[in-house]
């Protein structure tokens, strides 16, 4: 190892200033805010379809729950043999169709297949985290509204989602972070290619520790990251505060 | 009538859909190279155990099961040894700064485990710790340690507070009372606890990277360094290692199924 060299802030100066940082804290937000977008609405509708009761709920759960026990490291191995051109079916069942899809074509393809991968995998977490807290809704109070008139997308509006409101920011904010901090199953999947496209921040203080020994602009990294999570933790807190607050009153 | 076939038709959509590949990469891993790379059908075409022997038996993958058995149980034996009575105290006395450690769990949970890779490389390479098992089971309780508090802390309040008091006002000593008492009506929230920090000890990927020697590599790390090969994937070994590094996760669910099936609560975070 070099000798250290004594750089004053001058790496947090680099952060703030350079292209390439930028561009991959921009996807990285870009990922986490575009999970939501897709994840919390499809894991709401999945979870008010599974309020109802139904024969072989108990089973449908366990096996839809299946995904989100698997290794992030092994989620990126099975997508790559599902997607990858030479032996994924996918890419097949679209070439009959006329489409050819090749995921490491560009960044869009490469960044809509992990979006594809991660939604796959941690939408029954959205939806079995939201689960309990439609199910414990008193079905009267559905009844009342629907009584006085109100379509299904006012009672979720004015009725289910209130209610539900913790656990929607708990699981809005689980999900957030999970998907700023992305590594293991991008890492298989695209390398953090074609050409740096998908080098989100994680795949980026890795490269530059483990690959690059850029030592100086890792460990500045690795804290700056752990700025925006402790702001964030500290935001959601604050909110779950007043959610709290505004509940009991 | 229709609406009722659209729902079931949903729920199938949507189990279609999560455990299609999970079946592709199974069915995969029982064929061979040639039928993988060559447009084989969406059925099952073979039942060939050889890509399994090849990994696990032939090239010794089983090592590194036997690693990441090793380190995922002692990470939690130490986790669940530590959090215990952290968790205790959480839950029946309010502590002062309880509020902070609660945040600091919070963060570091959601901080990513790469942040954390250099200053753990450079400390754990001066104490001696790197490429041991005891260095990686002290490692990842890092992200478990904060995992298990928030959960075990929801299990003891629930513990009914009257219970405790009355077995403290027959004799009992405190620490008895948390033995013989509390320790028991909570077991079915402390083995979930146990098993799913287990789960995140066996799934992690990044510190290891750093931290694993040629003896003490895990499983995931060798799917991921076998998998990164640039050019020439065995498709056949990649997925069979997937599978095996799968098979113990879906038995873990398998017995956490109750908690599953209750969904998740977050409620007392």
């Amino acid at each position: 190892m070099a000798k250290p060299i004594y750089v004053g802030l001058e790496n947090y100066k680099e952060i703030l200033s350079s292209p390439d940082i930028s561009y991959y804290l921009g996807i990285t937000f870009l990922l986490a805010i575009l999970s939501l977008v897709i994840q919390i609405p499809l894991g709401l509708a999945i979870a008010l379809l599974l309020s109802k009761r139904f024969k072989g709920r108990d089973l449908f759960q366990t096996l839809f729950a299946l995904p989100l026990g698997i290794a992030p490291i092994a989620v990126g191995c099975i997508w790559m043999l599902v997607i990858r051109p030479e032996v994924g079916p996918v890419p097949r069942i679209l070439h009959m169709i006329g489409i050819n899809f090749n995921y490491m074509e560009s960044f869009w393809t490469a960044f809509a297949a992990i979006l594809a991968m991660t939604t796959w995998q941690w939408t029954p977490f959205v939806a079995l985290t939201l689960l309990p807290a439609i199910v414990s809704i008193p079905p009267d109070i559905i009844d009342a509204s629907r009584v006085d008139g109100a379509g299904f997308l006012q009672t979720l509006r004015h009725v289910i989602l209130p209610m539900i409101k913790i656990p929607l920011m708990v699981v809005i904010f689980i999900r957030f972070m999970d998907s700023f901090k992305i590594f293991d199953e991008v890492w298989i999947l695209t390398g953090g290619g074609p050409g740096w496209s998908t080098r989100f921040i994680s795949i980026d203080i890795v490269r530059r520790i483990i690959f690059e020994t850029d030592y100086g602009m890792g460990s500045a990294l690795s804290l700056f990251v752990l700025y925006i999570i402790i702001a964030l933790s500290w935001v959601m807190v604050a909110i779950m505060k007043r959610g709290k607050l505004t509940e009991g009153s | 009538m229709v609406k009722k076939a659209l729902f079931v038709l949903a729920l199938i959509i949507i189990l279609v859909v999560e455990l299609f590949p999970v079946y592709w990469i199974v069915i995969s891993s029982l064929r061979s190279r040639a039928e993988i790379v060559g447009a084989a059908p969406l059925y099952p075409t073979s039942f060939r155990l050889d890509n399994f022997y090849h990994v696990f038996i032939y090239w010794k993958y089983y090592q590194y099961v036997i690693n990441s058995l090793i380190v995922a149980t002692g990470n939690t034996v130490l986790v669940l040894l530590l959090t215990l009575p952290t968790s205790y105290v959480l839950a029946r006395f309010g502590i002062k700064g309880s509020r902070h450690l609660s945040f600091w769990a919070l963060t570091n949970r959601m901080a990513p485990a790469a942040a954390f890779l250099l200053p753990i490389y450079l400390l754990f390479g001066m104490v001696g710790l790197s490429g041991t098992y005891l260095g990686l089971i002290i490692a990842f309780a890092l992200f478990n340690i904060p995992l298990s508090i928030w959960l075990l802390t929801a299990a003891i309040s629930s513990v009914p507070k009257e219970i405790e008091e009355a077995a403290l006002l027959d004799g009992l000593s405190p620490l008895k009372v948390l033995t013989k008492i509390t320790i028991p009506i909570a077991k079915p929230g402390i083995v979930t606890t146990g098993l799913l920090v287990w789960l995140f000890a066996w799934n992690h990927y990044i510190l290891g990277m750093i931290l694993t020697g040629p003896g003490t590599k895990l499983i995931t790390n060798a799917l991921g360094d076998y998998a990164m090969t640039p050019i020439g994937i065995e498709w056949e070994y990649v997925a069979a290692m997937t599978v095996g590094t799968i098979i113990p996760v879906f038995i873990v669910m398998l017995i956490v199924r109750k908690a599953i099936v209750a969904g998740f609560s977050f409620g007392r975070i």
